[in-house]
């Protein structure tokens, strides 16, 4: 088990800066996800963590031991790539020997080995077998176990679920978190799935263009964004964001939803802020997840700080468990998560609850959270 | 019902065309070695009282024996035997130093890359297009100072030099449809430049090989420019004996026997390729399409 430590990492390809200071420390044996959009550099980190990328400045250390510098294979790592990356000209035994081979263990280390890891993946019975006879989820595993036997100090993971089946992409998820329990080594997996995040994580990246947005565990993530990026990429259906203009009455800061009709309803904020004084008689924006617009709560103890909210149905969408209820707010779509329970038809009014101590706001120009 | 049974008769009235287009293009290309196949099993009188295109009254294979090893050709009446085997040891060394060049380096191109290859590989490309006839004066001095002119050596150089070209664009483009993830797993696993291509790369380029391998072979053993130029008496290649074999005008024209000659000279490239044109086609293919 080790720690990752990178400081102010930059990398850049001629003349397009794809990282521009990444900070990261990561305590051993923990499990880090990079997610973010295609394009954020999220690959393109975990390949300098890898080795397989120079970096133009900063530094990373593994444990006590500077990487920063050193050759892929001295680095003491093991990577799964999306592909699977499986020697095709070898079979699975070769493919999970070729490295230790390399490494010039003795034969009994090698075999004992590679036993060992594909028993952890129960795949005896493929060892034979090439890598182009075998299904997605077989080769994955394949990956998993050269990975394995490695005995590396850290996993390195680059989208290894995005080749699967949707089906297949659940099973392997919760195979990669029993893995982690079982091995307990330090994770750093890159994916652009907020749910295999959410999952998978002891602490989240959001990146975007090349920086890190958020560094935080998956429920501070998704409880405390710290911009709109974050707050909008986390969740699905994700945050809804709604132009509002911040007001104070009696002592208390209290904000306008207007719906379809033209109704107004004052939701009064009992959230604590620091800042938001600066931002009355402004507008801002509003962030307010579907799921803290109910048309009732389970939870009785949050009661008292729910407020009545009226709104039209533009269009409901049943999940099953849930309804999704389309409602307009200050001309802006908006969704709320409702119990199946007392539905009603398409374009009928409803008096919905809001949790106002969930509302967050953001700055309209900076994008930031407002404290 | 009716449109269907119409574009159903349309369409196999196409198909019989183009069947026939098939056919009148196989045979327009494949008669003139009908032609040289059904001479040089004719006799000499034969040749000269018959059809061009009648089959032969009387098979005899003297014209073969005599091209293979006894016809004059320059100051030897030796047949083309021993430019034959000069040929052989023109191309088989030249063939394999551009095929094994031309991997490693279209293994750098495409997958080691460094600031200017692009650059680099498409100066390299001109080699291409340079037509043979520029580089000769040039050449001549480079393998006269390397002391290796007008023997095998000089033209093996010089083939190798230009097939490299066409090599390392082919492996190039091979390599390039090969995923750089699987370069990245064994450099992880501890693989270095040279296990690397030896233990992933190498194990599936035998199409692209076979490619290399047909068109070096029909390149440099067909060539005749650098072999008339590059060579002396006893190492010319075989087309250049077939050439003075066609063009000595001291005795009379045994047309049986040129042909015969013709069809030993050109006898290695053609069975090479109906041997491995399977692979020839798929090899050109790979990488076209991702």
């Amino acid at each position: 088990m080790k720690s990752l430590k990178i400081k102010d990492l930059y990398k850049s390809y001629d003349d397009t800066e794809v990282l521009k200071g990444i900070n990261v420390d990561l305590d051993a044996g923990e499990f880090l996800v990079l997610v973010g959009p295609s394009g954020c550099g999220k690959s393109t980190l975990l390949s300098t963590i890898a080795g397989l990328e120079e970096i133009n400045k900063g530094s990373i250390t593994l444990g006590e031991n500077d990487i920063t510098h050193a050759s892929p294979k001295d680095r003491g790592l093991a990577m799964v790539f999306q592909s699977y990356a499986l020697y095709p000209n070898m079979t699975v035994r070769e493919n999970i020997e070729f490295g230790l081979k390399i490494s010039k263990y003795s034969k009994e280390e090698i075999e004992q080995r590679v036993q060992s890891a594909v028993e952890i993946l129960h795949m005896e019975a493929l060892l034979d077998r090439k890598p182009g006879q075998l299904s997605g989820g077989q080769r994955q595993r394949v990956a998993i176990a050269r990975s394995i036997s490695r005995e590396p100090d850290m996993y390195l993971f680059d989208e290894p679920l995005s080749n699967l089946d949707a089906e297949l992409r659940v099973k392997m998820r919760a195979e990669i978190k029993k893995l982690h329990k079982r091995v307990k080594k330090t994770i750093v997996y890159v994916t652009h799935d907020q749910v295999e995040a959410m999952t998978l994580a002891d602490k989240i990246a959001i990146m975007n263009k090349g920086t890190i947005q958020q560094f935080d565990s998956p429920s501070n993530v998704y409880e405390n964004p710290c911009n709109l990026f974050t707050a909008g990429f986390i969740g699905s259906p994700s945050m809804n964001f709604i132009d509002v203009i911040i007001k104070k009455e009696n002592d208390k800061f209290c904000v306008d939803f207007k719906n379809e009709s033209g109704v107004i309803n004052t939701i009064v904020l009992d959230g604590e802020f620091e800042d938001l004084d600066k931002y009355v008689g402004k507008t801002v924006i509003a962030g307010l997840r579907p799921e803290h617009i109910q048309n009732g709560f389970r939870d009785a103890s949050v009661a008292n700080q729910l407020q009545e909210l009226d709104a039209k149905i533009n269009i409901q969408e049943l999940t099953g468990s849930d309804v999704f209820l389309y409602i307009t707010l200050n001309d802006t779509d908006v969704i709320a998560r409702v119990s199946p329970s007392g539905a009603k038809d398409d374009g009928e009014n409803i008096t919905l609850k809001v949790w106002a101590k969930k509302i967050i706001f953001f700055d309209k120009e900076t994008e930031n959270r407002i404290r | 019902m009716i449109g269907s049974a119409k574009e159903k008769v349309l369409s196999q009235l196409s198909r019989v065309f183009i069947y026939i287009l098939l056919f009148i293009c196989a045979v327009y290309f494949l008669l003139p070695i009908f032609v040289m196949i059904i001479t040089s099993l004719k006799d000499i009188d034969e040749i000269k009282n018959g059809n061009l295109l009648a089959l032969p009254e009387t098979i005899t294979f003297q014209p073969w024996i005599e091209a293979w090893g006894e016809a004059r050709i320059g100051p030897k009446a030796e047949g083309i035997k021993p430019y034959f085997v000069n040929s052989i040891l023109i191309t088989v060394p030249a063939v394999l130093i551009s095929c094994i060049i031309g991997a490693l380096n279209g293994y750098v191109f495409s997958k080691w890359k460094f600031k200017g290859s692009e650059v680099f590989f498409s100066l390299l490309l001109f080699g291409c297009f340079i037509p043979f006839q520029v580089v000769l004066l040039p050449m001549s001095q480079t393998i006269g100072m390397m002391g290796i002119s007008g023997s095998v050596f000089g033209l093996i150089f010089v083939h190798v030099i230009y097939g490299t070209a066409f090599t390392t664009l082919f492996f190039r483009n091979f390599y390039v449809s090969i995923p750089t993830e699987l370069i990245n797993a064994a450099k992880i696993d501890g693989a270095g430049f040279f296990r690397i291509f030896y233990k992933i790369l190498l194990p599936v380029s035998l199409p692209i090989f076979m490619v290399c391998i047909i068109w070096q072979m029909t390149q440099i053993w067909n060539e005749f420019l650098f072999g008339i130029t590059f060579s002396d008496a006893d190492t010319q290649p075989v087309t250049v004996a077939l050439n003075n074999l066609v063009n000595s005008t001291s005795t009379v024209k045994k047309y049986n026997v040129d042909m015969a000659a013709a069809l030993i000279a050109v006898a290695p490239t053609l069975i090479a390729y109906i041997i491995s044109g399977k692979y020839f086609v798929k090899g050109l293919m790979a990488g076209a399409v991702k």
